[in-house]
């Protein structure tokens, strides 16, 4: 047992003094952080905006629509407009115009039609007309009191027409064990993915980490002097978890860091859905904390055995595909997962131990198991690392060893009866 | 006598091909002991199964008492060099020496302590904190030999030990195991260099092909294979002289090698006589020598046909 926590310790240490993994644990949290704080960021451009309103419109709704752009809003990132709003035809007026939208005195110039409401059209120029929230909030402005003057005619007072034209908010809730848990379905799903993506970037890296380490100490020779003071298991065994606590040293400083960030989400402008989407339950984090360190731990070893039986880089690379095949299956079937997380095909993954690493925690994020089903996917799940640990332990007493060329099955199999 | 290590009857067999055919020996504890043969001759696989990196067939082994296989523990009063060797690269020389030294189960301080003093004896104290990749190779090799030995281990088992070093750390090479014998502690090695083993061993075991050809203590192996072999020189061309080496009725050959002849006495002819008829002559006798076969000698004698190495097959340790 010293043994292996000896063998643990320098495999945590030598991966985590490198500048790698300071990197890679530091920049991918400042990396989702720009992704999230970067749109709110751009979006405060709003400021100011002078525009001309050339109105020929009917019944004042140049009117409306110049109240409805100048009025004061809530949003953070709305834009405040200055309007003036002149009357008579564009044609003499537009020289002018143009001149002093170039001179800068003004941003651009609207022109409402006599047609307006036939035609549906406005005019729009402007410096920069692909400063899109300007579009919008034209096309609102010009398109609520057309609406209006069009309900208007047909006999309703401005009231009434304010409570036809209402717009319906879907409110989306999960249920819980706990209760009913804040949340929209759209940052659930969005969570979910994440959680499933990353384990499975996160165990093929470290996978693949495994099996360069088995291979470094193979063809370097360091094996065989360790081999003769520790059993082979055990050497394996000290290197899987090693690397597992790698892992999860960088997966905790990553949710540490989310954890921080979320606590001041709304200072840094982040999106509602986005930050509650971080809230899990604490049942949800065991569940995923256990299929991850469980899943981690039987692709590693599958890696490390792979990396025994092969002589350089280049054929281990090779053999890496193949184990990566299971990890893909969740990506295959990740809609139906997600979204009906409680179907036939997340439950049928969740039993299988190469898919269920993956699959279980996006299904804990998405919805409520039952907790004998949990049961029941850890069990197989263990039953799976336990068989794997025992076939490649012996694979690999024996791989490490060897030399030459890459065994054939029937040398594998000759290796797992006489190991 | 108490031994450090037994073998009786051990074997191993890989796919087509016996690598160690019924081999037994015994290292008598505090020696230097040599394992000596051609390439190919089975000693890194004997000295494997001894460490209990590769399971033997048959046969069975007594490391300080013990079965490695039934008990490991005993690997742990061991250094053991192997032929193929190799070190963290990325780690610096201190870690890689205390990371050895605490599998064998020292103490992380006494590691880190015995480390400093045996870098220090090395002339590589001042390399204690630097990466082992930013060694020289020769550099590399004295610290695989501190990981080796900084454990204090009762037997010292070297595979191959001389294999790329050059004339100066083979010398410290040298004088470390001499110190570790002097210690009290037995040393094996293994080398087809037959002068080196000549020059220090005590005890030696000749395989070839998988199989001893002859063990036992130098001086009696040298003894058995005693000839009737002596070379004599004068101080200056005689005539008295020549005129001995021919007529001397002892002689059963005589050879004429420049100014001195090398003879081969008959069975039963007395040097002394020949000692006391040479120095009865006009020129004063400067060299009369027993010659003695080499190990070398004694080794292609022996071994013939077997000295020549086979193709080994692909190997795969199961």
């Amino acid at each position: 047992m010293r043994n292996v926590l000896l063998i643990i310790r320098r495999e945590f240490l030598e991966r985590v003094r490198t500048r790698s993994f300071v990197l890679s644990t530091v920049l991918f949290p400042v990396f989702i952080a720009a992704l999230m704080i970067l749109p709110s960021i751009m979006q405060t451009g709003g400021g100011k905006r002078t525009l001309v309103l050339v109105d020929q419109s009917p019944a004042g709704i140049g009117h409306a629509v110049a109240q409805a752009l100048q009025a004061p809003r809530q949003e953070k990132n709305a834009i405040r407009y200055t309007i003036q709003r002149v009357e008579g035809a564009l044609e003499p007026q537009r020289a002018r115009l143009n001149a002093r939208v170039e001179a800068k005195e003004i941003d651009g110039y609207v022109w409402i039609g006599p047609d307006v409401l036939a035609s549906n059209q406005v005019q729009y120029r402007a410096r920069d007309v692909t400063r899109v929230q300007v579009v919008q909030d034209l096309e609102q402005a010009v398109t609520g009191a057309v609406r209006q003057e069009r309900l208007r005619g047909q006999g309703l007072t401005a009231a009434e027409v304010a409570q036809l034209v209402r717009n319906v908010d879907v409110k989306a809730a999960r249920i819980t064990g706990e209760g009913e848990e804040g949340g929209n379905i759209f940052a659930t799903l969005i969570t979910a993915y994440v959680i499933g993506i990353m384990f499975m970037q996160l165990i093929m890296l470290y996978g693949q980490n495994a099996m360069r380490s088995v291979l470094e100490e193979k063809n370097n020779r360091i094996v065989e002097v360790i081999v003769s003071s520790v059993h082979a298991t055990q050497l394996m065994a000290g290197k899987v978890l090693g690397l597992a606590a790698v892992a999860l040293l960088q997966v905790g400083i990553w949710v540490g860091f989310s954890a921080l960030f979320t606590s001041q989400g709304e200072r840094l402008g982040m999106s509602a859905g986005a930050l509650r989407a971080a809230q899990l339950g604490p049942a949800v984090w065991a569940t995923i904390l256990v299929f991850f360190v469980l899943g981690f731990v039987l692709y590693a070893a599958m890696y490390a055995a792979a990396g025994s039986t092969v002589a350089s880089e280049q054929e281990a690379q090779q053999l890496a595909v193949p184990l990566m095949l299971p990890l893909i299956v969740p990506l295959v079937f990740i809609m139906p997962v997600l979204t009906d997380p409680l179907g036939s095909t997340a439950r049928t993954l969740s039993l299988i131990p190469f898919t269920a690493p993956v699959v279980m925690p996006m299904r804990a994020v998405a919805t409520e198991i039952p907790p004998l089903e949990i049961a029941l996917s850890i069990a197989l799940l263990l039953a799976g690392v336990l068989a794997v640990l025992w076939v490649a332990g012996k694979i690999y007493r024996v791989g490490i060893l060897s030399t030459g060329k890459k065994p054939s099955l029937r040398e594998l199999g000759r290796w797992l009866r006489a190991a | 006598m108490s031994h450090a290590l037994l073998l009786d009857g051990v074997s191993k067999s890989y796919a087509s091909h016996a690598a160690v055919k019924n081999l037994s020996l015994a290292v008598p504890t505090g020696t230097i002991y040599g394992i000596l043969g051609p390439n190919g001759a089975g000693k890194s696989t004997t000295l494997r199964m001894v460490m209990n990196i590769i399971i033997r067939d048959a046969g069975t082994v007594s490391l300080l008492g013990a079965d490695p296989e039934r008990d490991r523990s005993v690997l742990q009063r061991v250094g053991y060099l192997p032929e193929e060797r190799g070190l963290y690269k990325k780690m610096t020389v201190i870690d890689v020496i205390s990371f050895f030294a605490e599998l064998k189960g020292v103490e992380r301080r006494t590691a880190v302590r015995e480390g400093t003093q045996w870098l220090e004896r090395m002339g590589l104290a001042d390399w204690r904190g630097a990466k082992v990749e930013t060694l020289s190779k020769g550099m590399q090799q004295k610290v695989q030999f501190i990981t080796t030995v900084v454990h204090q281990p009762e037997l010292l088992i070297l595979d191959e030990p001389h294999s790329g070093l050059d004339p100066v750390n083979q010398e410290v090479l040298r004088d470390t195991i001499l110190d570790a014998r002097d210690q009290g502690r037995t040393v094996i090695f293994s080398t087809h260099n037959m002068e080196q083993a000549e020059q220090m061993c005590e005890h030696v075991c000749i395989i070839a092909g998988g199989e001893k050809v002859l063990d036992g203590n130098l001086r009696e192996i040298r003894r058995a294979h005693r000839t009737n072999h002596y070379a004599i020189g004068f101080d200056e061309p005689s005539e008295a002289a020549e005129r001995l080496m021919a007529t001397w009725p002892g002689f059963e050959r005589v050879d004429r090698i420049n100014d001195a002849w090398e003879v081969e006495l008959k069975p039963h002819a007395d040097p002394r006589a020949l000692v006391t008829a040479a120095n009865g002559l006009d020129v004063p006798l400067s060299r009369f020598e027993h010659v003695q076969p080499s190990l070398h000698e004694i080794f292609v004698q022996q071994v013939g046909d077997a000295a020549r190495p086979r193709r080994r097959p692909e190997v795969t340790h199961a």
